[in-house]
């Protein structure tokens, strides 16, 4: 019970780790210390925490999106979101976490959870359709409406981002019933 | 968006943390302790939101850390106490002075359940 509690805690911190950076260093540590907090509450009254992890998790997900937007329309975008690589790849993660709990918690085959190349590839595919996006929204927030002035490179970037959205989706509703613990899926 | 003008209408989680704090400095989890205490029990703040509000309340000067520990032998040092300031406890007058007004009026439009009497 103790070891689960500590795993959780540490995928909470990891969790808080997806803030921007000035967030994390204001409140990140307030924000450990208030789960750990809650969790010792949930503890001694003997509550169900499971229900609390579920919704703790999700709440601070749609935090940490909604904190990512305002730094987005604050115009602090480039240098605090898009900077590099990281971001894109930190914002892709969020898109798969959901569906890594999912399978965690539906699956009955511990040793089957994590097929590393799925995930992987779910990972990826909105990692690279945030990359791609970026210069279009650099674009747009530069220049106004004047996206048109390189029609043929606006217009392969969203064939690129169709095709990455179509491919995403794709992989999820064909994945969706191993998510949803379908016994014998693939 | 948390606004510094006093006048502005506040989100329901601004207000509520305005009001847990408007009687005594707190942290974190006692800020969420009382917001659920003053409310019966019927709102709830997770860490992503209370934090999320607390970062722009404190952005916008409604609250600021507080310099003191409350017992810091009993309590660990590194939490961080959040106190109201008096943009804060303005904010908070011209929220209630709203409501206030919105019950007038429906008191007068006769509004209320017949057993509710304020």
């Amino acid at each position: 019970m103790i070891h689960e509690q500590n795993m959780v805690r540490n995928l909470y911190k990891k969790l808080i780790t997806l803030y921007p950076q000035t967030f994390r260093d204001e409140l990140g540590e307030s924000m450990e210390q208030t789960f750990d907090d809650i969790c010792n509450e949930k503890r001694q009254t003997k509550q169900g925490i499971f229900g609390f992890i579920v919704s703790t998790f999700v709440e601070t997900i749609t935090g940490i999106i909604q904190e990512h937007i305002l730094l987005l329309n604050q115009g602090d975008a480039m240098k605090n979101i898009f900077t590099n690589f990281r971001s894109p790849a930190l914002i892709g993660l969020l898109f798969v976490v959901p569906f890594m709990i999912m399978e965690v918690v539906n699956t009955q085959n511990i040793n089957a959870v994590f097929n590393v190349p799925l995930f992987g590839i779910m990972w990826l595919l909105p990692t690279i359709f945030i990359v791609i996006l970026i210069p279009i929204v650099r674009n747009l927030r530069r220049a106004g409406n004047s996206l048109m002035a390189n029609p043929v490179s606006l217009l392969i970037s969203v064939i690129f981002l169709v095709l990455i959205a179509w491919m995403w989706a794709s992989l999820l509703m064909d994945q969706m019933p191993c998510f949803l613990g379908v016994p014998n899926c693939d | 968006m948390t606004d510094t003008n006093s006048n502005s209408p506040l989100t329901p989680a601004v207000f509520h943390i305005l009001m847990a704090l408007s009687s005594g400095e707190r942290h974190g989890y006692g800020i969420m302790k009382q917001v659920e205490a003053d409310s019966q029990g019927k709102v709830t703040m997770g860490p992503g939101t209370l934090y999320g509000s607390l970062k722009r309340m404190l952005d916008a000067g409604l609250v600021r850390e507080s310099d003191k520990r409350v017992d810091p032998e009993m309590d660990d040092e590194r939490r961080i106490y959040y106190q109201i300031t008096g943009i804060g406890a303005e904010a908070l007058a011209a929220e209630l002075e709203r409501y206030q007004r919105i019950v007038t009026i429906a008191q007068q439009r006769k509004l209320f359940p017949k057993t509710f009497t304020i």
